[in-house]
């Protein structure tokens, strides 16, 4: 009798701590949306398009959404988690290469609101929530709700994120990457062909933010070599690989993505902190209980 | 008797332990919509809309409405006019799928249909997917929310999915 009534208390705990159910987890980034400008105001004939070039990135980039799940991080994967009640945030993770003791120090130090480490974003220390800068690689996972686009000029390819609207100049004049850098949010980061494959370098990246939501770690010695590949007209390669002896004991290849390129503009997505902290102090801290001093 | 006492004690014990866990229930992501939403169900809400926040990472919208936060398929029976809060997705989200922010607030003052998923609780409240603004007009204003097994509202495929 004793070991049912404590089976039924364990089921009902449970079903009440994790009575939640996964999000909806895709949104359009197809299609063309005017946005301030409604179409009559739209050019009426739009250009050509251009022929293939293997060496012009130009354009808009979107990361397609696969089954239902949206990719945040170099190589994260949903769970196998049988248990349909388990809330959707928990329900997948990051895989990096073992940390070294700094690493490890950093990493459970943050508490993000995805993955197994989940905790209410009222309770956690995401930046993302104070309008931080996510910066990079962390605001690239965006583009499977928000596009980046490239620009190529005469000695710079520029990457223009979307979320925070975020500018990251990648150099093309031939400089090296500088040597003992100050920390920047988005790094610094050089380019140049091989063949047809753009390959970038960057360093010097600020160490407060985190790889992805997951809370994933790195120092100030970050190193990513990104190989950007068009395979043809609508579809763009990414292999990344990221170095850190710092933080991590190996290197950190990421899963290859394959971005698609998208008929739309680049809209603004500013994160406005007045607007962010009238959020927080609706939802987020109000969710756990924290009142506004 | 005795031996259903021990019962009805723990049987009480659960139910004061999944209470405070109810309340206690984390709020994940970046927004908690588990804790507030209920996304197995859709609702639809006919009132006036007199308020729009257009402003990130969600927009909000309030319509005053005679249905009933406790049983919102039905009027309060007192005929009590409840104002209902909504959230939307982020602005350029909402953008993304050709809403704008006219398309709202031109409708202020007017009467509107919004379809989501209910807060929790009994409280007027929503994440809202559409609002139908006029007879032959109906704006995305949010993702997907429903989650819902079995058959889904018919107009669902209209959502902006990848």
């Amino acid at each position: 009798m004793r070991k049912h009534s404590l089976n039924s208390l364990s089921i009902v705990v449970s079903l009440v701590a994790f009575s939640g159910a996964t999000f909806a987890q895709t949104y359009g980034t197809k299609g063309y949306a005017p946005g301030a400008w409604k179409p009559e105001e739209l050019p009426k004939e739009l250009s050509a398009p251009k022929p293939f070039n293997p060496h012009d990135l130009s354009g808009v980039w979107s990361m397609p959404t696969k089954a239902n799940f949206e990719r945040h991080s170099l190589n994260d994967k949903r769970l196998n988690i049988q248990d349909k009640s388990l809330p959707g945030e928990m329900r997948a993770q990051s895989f990096p290469p073992p940390m070294t003791a700094w690493g490890k120090a950093k990493f459970e130090a943050t508490e993000p609101s995805y993955g197994p480490r989940s905790v209410p974003p009222g309770l956690g220390n995401d930046l993302v929530s104070t309008c931080e800068p996510l910066g990079y690689p962390r605001d690239l996972w965006e583009a499977n709700l928000r596009p980046f686009e490239f620009v190529q000029v005469s000695d710079r390819v520029l990457q223009h994120m979307q979320y925070h609207d975020l500018w990251r100049t990648i150099w093309t004049d031939g400089r090296a990457l500088p040597k003992d850098p100050d920390p920047a949010w988005n790094g610094y980061s050089i380019g140049h062909w091989d063949r047809d494959t753009f390959v970038v370098e960057s360093t010097g990246y600020d160490d407060r933010t985190w790889l992805d939501h997951f809370g994933d770690p790195h120092s100030d010695q970050m190193m990513l070599v990104e190989h950007y590949k068009r395979l043809d007209a609508d579809t763009l390669q990414l292999d990344m690989t990221l170095t850190d002896p710092k933080t991590y004991t190996a290197p950190w290849v990421a899963d290859t993505i394959a971005f698609e390129r998208v008929k739309v503009a680049i809209f603004e997505e500013i994160c406005a902190p007045s607007e962010e902290n009238r959020f927080n102090d609706r939802v987020r801290d109000a969710a756990v209980g924290k009142s506004k001093p | 008797m005795r031996r259903q006492l021990p019962v009805a004690i723990v049987t009480n014990l659960a139910l004061l332990v999944a209470t405070a866990l109810l309340l206690a229930i984390p709020v994940f992501a970046h927004h908690g919509f588990q804790f507030e939403f209920d996304g197995s169900k859709y609702i639809y809400i006919t009132g006036t809309l007199t308020k729009v926040e257009w402003e990130n990472p969600h927009i909000y919208f309030n319509v005053e409405s005679k249905m009933s936060p406790q049983d919102p398929t039905v009027s309060d029976p007192s005929g009590k006019v409840t104002s209902w809060r909504f959230e939307g997705s982020s602005v350029s989200l909402v953008q993304r799928t050709g809403t704008r922010r006219a398309d709202l607030v031109d409708s202020i003052g007017k009467t509107v249909t919004v379809r989501a998923c209910p807060g929790k609780g009994g409280l007027a409240k929503g994440a809202a997917e559409t609002v139908k603004v006029s007879d032959d007009k109906e704006v995305v204003v949010g993702r997907k929310r429903y989650y819902g097994e079995g058959p889904a509202p018919a107009d669902l495929d209209k959502d902006p999915e990848n």
